[in-house]
């Protein structure tokens, strides 16, 4: 999977980093040999820790933008030249790929998920958007500096939302079309993990610990 | 002496028969070990002598002696689960910080190493 979904995007961006969060199994070795970047947590730290890493090598790395791409399959590198063109354009700061118009074809428990997990970041931090759990995201330069993300695992994708708000960055919501196979629903949140998301989101709001 | 303070007392003398093992193995510092020693003295008191909490819940203006002992041992239990919460989550963001610390050095020696092999 890992090796299709890097080959795809190569055609698009001009470095791919990956970010190994402590998988035991042939994800290091994989994309190694396609001449990505690697990068391994030796512990896994989670979805959120991960992203802050790729965007600190990233900003090391002199990136212009910087994109988040999940790995299962579920985006389509196809959408990239769209969903970076406002920002070239400069009238957005961070573009978002919203798989909110292919509503349909999202299983119907996934649909109320991501309509809850919506509310919550309405209700958390005061800003409507229509995917708030989209993994495909584009960072301006100057985006990526100022989000200073604080949570580690599936709470970071309300707390971007949260952070657009906070730093005052023009944000823009483009329409992608998600692929929904069986591998890539096998990813992302089941309910259960859905709650504990909710939870860390509520005591981050509570206690936000300076990072 | 009734059933409850029998079984108390045993697990109290359990408690600190564990406390004065761990300070024979200098597992804990003089001044930690003296202080859970008195009170675990204290709540010994406590259990055998009840009355004389009476006196400080009727200071206090509370009824009984055994609600001062739950008002306090609950405050002091929301405390700690607070502190130690706290902690917890200070401890996973710096576990965080070291894992990126980590996997960035590696990464910036690794590339260092493929671009300029010859300097090894």
């Amino acid at each position: 999977m890992i090796v299709e979904v890097i080959g795809s995007l190569k055609d698009y961006v001009d470095q791919i980093i990956v970010i190994n969060d402590a998988s035991i199994d042939q994800t290091e070795r994989l994309a190694c040999s396609t001449g990505a970047m690697v990068i391994n947590h030796l512990i896994n730290r989670g979805l959120g820790a991960s992203l802050k890493t790729g965007i600190t090598l990233a900003l090391e790395q002199g990136a212009d933008i910087i994109i988040t791409f999940d790995a299962d399959g579920q985006l389509q590198a196809t959408d990239i030249p769209k969903l970076i063109q406002p920002i070239i354009e400069q009238q957005a700061d961070v573009v978002i790929g919203s798989r909110a118009q292919y509503r349909k074809s999202m299983p119907r428990s996934r649909r109320f998920y991501n309509w809850v997990a919506n509310l919550i970041t309405y209700l958390f931090f005061n800003h409507w958007v229509s995917d708030s759990q989209s993994g495909l995201r584009a960072f301006s330069k100057l985006a990526a500096q100022k989000i200073n993300l604080a949570t580690d695992r599936m709470e970071i994708s309300s707390e971007i939302i949260g952070k657009i708000k906070q730093e005052q960055l023009r944000l823009k919501e483009i329409s992608i079309k998600p692929i929904y196979t069986s591998y890539s629903l096998s990813k992302g949140q089941s309910f259960f993990v859905g709650i504990k998301t909710f939870c860390r989101l509520f005591f981050h709001r509570l206690i936000d610990l300076p990072n | 002496m009734l059933l409850f303070q029998v079984i108390a007392l045993i697990f109290l003398l359990f408690v600190i028969a564990r406390l004065i093992i761990k300070f024979s193995r200098k597992q804990l510092s003089i001044k930690i070990f003296i202080f859970w020693f008195v009170f675990w003295l204290f709540v010994g008191l406590v259990i055998i002598l009840p009355s004389t909490t009476e006196y400080l819940a009727k200071l206090l203006g509370i009824g009984r002696g055994v609600d001062l002992a739950l008002y306090i041992s609950t405050i002091i239990i929301f405390y700690l689960i607070f502190h130690f919460f706290l902690r917890q989550q200070k401890m996973e963001q710096e576990i965080t910080k070291l894992t990126r610390r980590l996997a960035l050095n590696e990464f910036n020696k690794k590339k260092a190493s493929i671009d300029a092999p010859d300097k090894k």
